[in-house]
């Protein structure tokens, strides 16, 4: 048996959508992301995975009142270049757990946590400080749960729910 | 609640830009079991090998893996891999590793597409990258890395 992982803190982000592509979009992601940015669209996870071919499946998650606009950007994108379509999966969310320290065994505990209650994560990424789980919504309450169950967390931490978030003012300093 | 941002810095302001070299990237792949196996497979390996970066993506029924790390970490995390039953996709690629860290880069737009436009800009294309919380890091091919990094100085700058 494995012993308990230690952790410090747990949080999830608010609902937001999940984008996903087909293989072979490394020299398509930056015109998407580049219109993305026009339009200020803020992008809360962006992964370019080396996968099976040398790079070049996308996910990328987003506020859901800008995803379907993204996801049509993308298709657009998608068409122009022959790539196949993309995807977009609704009511996702980040799951988040750290520190990381570099930690192989804490990613590894929380994919065998939540395969044993039969629950399959989108995803998964490490930043250098933190494990992030993309979870679809139904699965957020279960996978909070199991986590806190089999991870060690310190007493009276704040709850992961976050309660704030961040927009983009439509106007720069300059224009304010 | 809600927070209304405006960021209009240039260069951006990111609390460090740092570059590590000598590292080495793993791809694998196997099924969802494979993965869970690693859990077990870690067990007993003391120490474990230190990785800089993990991400986890399905593609079907096959999950594709990607790690990187020193490369003296290397042999202990092919035995772990082999143990767990997953599957190298190629050979092990010899990586340079960039990374920004943050202020929280998801509430920022741009962030990325700023990065990939002064890579552009030099003619040097990431072999992958993550903008994950306050992270942002690209792996590049290990000779590409000091002209990748004056790039990307010119768009951040770090304390």
């Amino acid at each position: 048996m494995n012993p308990q992982p230690t952790i410090a803190g747990l949080k999830c982000s608010h609902e937001l959508c999940l984008l996903e592509t087909t293989p072979d979009w490394a020299a398509t992601l930056p015109e998407l992301l580049a219109e993305l940015a026009r339009r200020r669209v803020n992008l809360p996870l962006v992964l370019d995975l080396p996968c099976k071919a040398a790079a070049g499946r996308v996910a990328l998650c987003l506020e859901p009142a800008v995803a379907e606009e993204a996801w049509d950007l993308a298709r657009r994108a998608a068409e122009a270049h022959g790539l196949g379509a993309p995807r977009l999966i609704r009511q996702v969310v980040l799951v988040q757990f750290f520190p990381l320290s570099q930690d192989l065994g804490l990613p590894a505990a929380a994919l065998a946590s939540l395969a044993r209650a039969g629950l399959t994560p989108l995803g998964l990424a490490t930043s250098l400080s933190a494990v992030v789980l993309v979870v679809r919504q139904e699965h957020l309450a279960a996978t909070l749960d199991i986590l806190a169950r089999d991870f060690d967390l310190p007493e009276g931490l704040s709850p992961p729910e976050a309660r704030m978030a961040v927009v983009q003012s439509s106007r720069t300093r300059e224009e304010v | 609640m809600e927070t209304v941002a405006i960021y209009s810095e240039r260069p951006i302001k990111t609390y460090g830009l740092k570059v590590e070299h000598g590292l080495v990237l793993v791809t694998g792949q196997g099924r969802l079991a494979d993965l869970v196996a690693l859990q077990s497979s870690l067990a007993g390996v003391d120490p474990p090998p230190r990785v800089i970066h993990t991400s986890a993506w399905p593609e079907d029924d096959t999950w594709s893996i990607s790690l990187c790390l020193a490369h003296d970490q290397l042999p202990a995390l092919l035995a772990v891999l082999e143990r767990a039953g997953l599957e190298l996709s190629r050979e092990p690629v010899p990586v340079g590793l960039i990374h920004l860290q943050g202020p929280h880069f998801g509430d920022r737009y741009g962030i990325v597409s700023q990065a990939l436009e002064g890579l552009r800009q030099v003619a040097v294309a990431p072999l992958g990258l993550g903008a994950v919380v306050h992270s942002l890091f690209m792996l590049f091919e290990p000779a590409q890395c000091p002209t990748a990094l004056e790039a990307l100085a010119e768009y951040f700058s770090s304390p």
